[in-house]
């Protein structure tokens, strides 16, 4: 008896297993071993795992957890033709950022070996990337890749022995172009980063440290949470760069944390600026409109000095390709009276020499004023 | 005891509540909050500003009076369960209560966002996981103790891994962190709403356990003993049953799940007062609102960020817990 009954499901088993197994995958699994096979033109590149990956083709990129990856190959190299596949969570900031009509090939990848947030390995091997970029820190996900066959770059998002907000990125670029052999325009992102950075400090010179404003980085605002950023964070280089005060780091907070309300009127921050991670926008705090929390006493919506931070090429508030416009963007709503340009022209100057678009009115507040369902990360 | 041994433990979650009041990461000097609240009653002219005034009206006050009755609630619930079962192993989170109201409110924030239907959802949830644990542990039938506790592990289990189903399809970004946090348990958005949702049932499931508190030590005695005292054992328990899981899942609907309070507090108050549950009640009431009233006055005004409360009760209830233990030898006899 007990025997049949084995039999049976093994049996069972067996059958599960060849319908799950489609074609396309056998396919892919094919063409990946024909790739190692022919190692002609195999390049080892170092990743920032310090890893060596043998590199031959550079047409099929995926990328996966690396959320802003995407959009920094498509800076790298101006084309989003080689995107086949990214994170679901890419794709939602994709289709709702201005790389949507940049890039509009780039809404063909597909995001279909993500599912939940983990990696399925072989929806991943029918995409056939030629190279798959992933997180550093997601260890286990680059094994499972390389394991398969597949080039893997391990990428870091946050390195905290820089205090410059641009040299995540500017990382990002350097590892992009030594793939692809284009480095203008990541030289180009440099130059002008170094710019942006230098006419900041050099007006930020004249400011009394006492004067500073007092900055809150609003992470999450739901009625189940407040999450704000603090020290080892985006949020703190940006304030550094920009000449502010970080109240959370100066508090001990490090990384993103749960807080309280009365926690936020203890800093009682002169600034608030929204992530694009969250819905909420400025008016949710002007209008109290979150949950039963009481934000009118506070300074910053006082006085109106609630923002969302921009969302381009990619959001503002992690690293993206429009690094130097959110340092211009938040020097002047930091001090309005020394950063005198005009916002608007600075945009659009900077999206037709780095993307060569010429943006609309309409284009750059959507870009200033990201709409709440930009923050919905899952599809 | 003696009376003043009984006025000091009545009075200690007040005079807690009061020191409480004065303490936050926000600094409002104790005469200030002492002015804002007597001018809630008597007209006394406005010296503070509005921020502070906000602080202890509306941050501080609706929250340490949710600690002290979720504290009283879970307290006297646990009490009555293990009081019933006559067995310190039981509390509603061994039962099952806690998980299953657990899983009703991630379920909410996975569904429809948060606020009531997450709080609705617990409750719902709570109620059908006594019901489920009582099913396969047969209450009201003559079975041990010993199933009606692992009826109560087969249920956790069960409302454990579904918890774990919906962390798993939960958008990472927004959704996950708010259950996962919310399943440590918090009061860090505590507010009037919450108050009133969670507040009434407290109290009402409370006041229903107060109200029998006597009886519950009848279930203890064979059953046809009890009845030829004129009680309906059958009903008796499903009255028990009915009003601790209407407070333990009302406590958690608003503050998450927040362990030890429900299993260590009647111990302790065992140990004061020995195993009449005519007191046990009472004091547990009376310790369980302290407990943790004193517990997230240090989760709120410790750090910068606020800390999980099971983290703060396990930390400092179980090496409390363990002292007394040895010490006492339980209490339980």
């Amino acid at each position: 008896m007990n025997k049949k009954w084995m039999a049976t499901l093994a049996f069972s088993a067996l059958l599960l297993a060849a319908c799950g197994n489609n074609e396309e995958a056998t396919t892919a699994n094919e063409e990946a071993t024909a790739d190692v096979a022919q190692t002609a033109e195999e390049r080892l590149i170092t990743d920032q795992l310090g890893r060596e990956v043998a590199v031959t083709e550079t047409d099929r990129i995926v990328t996966g957890g690396l959320l802003p990856y995407p959009s920094a190959w498509y800076f790298a190299t101006g084309s989003g033709e080689e995107i086949v596949g990214m994170h679901p969570n890419s794709y939602s900031a994709t289709e709702n950022s201005i790389l949507a009509k940049l890039a509009p090939e780039m809404l063909d990848a597909s995001t279909a070996f993500v599912k939940n947030g983990e990696m399925n390995i072989e929806e991943l091997m029918n995409i056939n990337p030629d190279i798959y970029f992933e997180l550093s820190t997601d260890e286990k996900t680059i094994e499972q890749a390389e394991k398969a066959g597949i080039p893997t770059m391990g990428v870091k998002t946050f390195d905290q022995s820089d205090a410059e907000p641009l040299a995540t990125y500017t990382s990002w670029l350097e590892l992009t172009s030594e793939i692809t052999g284009k480095a203008e325009r990541k030289d180009m992102f440099i130059e002008e980063g170094d710019a942006a950075q230098a006419i900041i400090d050099e007006k930020l010179a004249t400011v009394d440290a006492a004067d500073k404003p007092k900055i809150l980085f609003l992470y999450g605002a739901s009625a189940d949470a407040l999450t704000v950023t603090g020290a080892n964070f985006f949020g703190e280089q940006w304030i550094k760069a920009t000449g502010g005060i970080d109240v959370a780091a100066e508090a001990g907070v490090t990384g993103r944390k749960d807080v309280n309300m009365e926690q936020i009127y203890e800093w009682n921050p002169d600034i608030i600026y929204i992530t694009n991670f969250t819905p909420a926008q400025p008016e949710d705090l002007y209008t109290n409109g979150i949950g039963s929390f009481d934000w009118s006493t506070l300074d910053a919506v006082k006085n109106k000095q609630v923002h969302k931070v921009p969302l381009g090429i990619y959001r503002w508030y992690p690293p993206s390709g429009d690094a130097p416009l959110m340092l211009k963007w938040m020097a002047q709503k930091n001090y309005p009276a020394l950063f005198d340009y005009d916002m608007n022209e600075e945009i659009k100057a900077y999206y037709t020499k780095f993307y060569d678009y010429n943006l609309t009115d309409e284009e750059v507040d959507s870009i200033l004023h990201p709409v709440s369902e930009a923050a919905k990360v899952t599809k | 005891m003696k009376l003043w041994t009984k006025i000091t433990l009545f009075l200690l979650p007040i005079v807690i509540a009061l020191v409480s009041i004065g303490i936050g990461r926000f600094s409002v000097d104790f005469t200030t909050t002492v002015q804002i609240l007597l001018s809630q009653v008597f007209p006394i002219e406005q010296t503070w500003t509005e921020m502070e005034e906000t602080v202890v009206m509306q941050i501080r006050l609706p929250r340490i009076i949710l600690a002290i009755l979720i504290g009283a609630g879970l307290s006297i619930a646990g009490a009555s369960f293990q009081g019933m079962f006559a067995n310190p192993l039981v509390s509603a989170d061994i039962l099952g209560v806690a998980s299953g109201a657990a899983f009703g409110a991630s379920l909410g924030i996975l569904l429809i966002g948060n606020g009531i239907a997450a709080q609705g959802l617990a409750l719902v949830f709570g109620l059908l996981a006594i019901v489920f644990t009582n099913i396969i542990g047969g209450v009201g039938k003559k079975m041990p103790v010993f199933m009606l506790v692992l009826a109560g592990i087969v249920t956790t289990a069960l409302f454990e891994a579904l918890i774990s189903l919906i962390k798993f399809v939960a958008d990472p970004e927004e959704k996950l962190p708010a259950i996962t946090y919310w399943l440590m348990g918090s009061l860090g958005t505590a507010s009037y709403q919450d108050l009133w949702l969670a507040g009434p049932l407290i109290v009402i499931g409370g006041g229903i356990l107060l109200a029998v508190r006597w009886r519950i030590n009848l279930l203890t005695l064979p059953e046809d003993e009890a009845r030829s005292l004129g009680i309906s054992v059958g009903k008796l328990k499903w009255v028990v049953i009915f009003a601790a899981t209407l407070v333990t899942a009302a406590s958690v609907a608003v503050a998450g799940i927040v362990g030890w309070v429900g299993l260590i507090i009647p111990h302790v108050a065992r140990m004061l007062v020995g195993n009449n549950n005519e007191r046990v009640l009472p004091v547990s009431v009376a310790l369980g609102g302290a407990y943790l009233l004193i517990i997230d006055t240090v989760a709120r005004s410790v750090t910068a960020t606020e800390i999980p409360l099971s983290i703060l009760t396990a930390i400092i209830g179980a090496p409390f817990f363990a002292i007394l233990l040895r010490k006492t030898g339980g209490g339980w006899s």
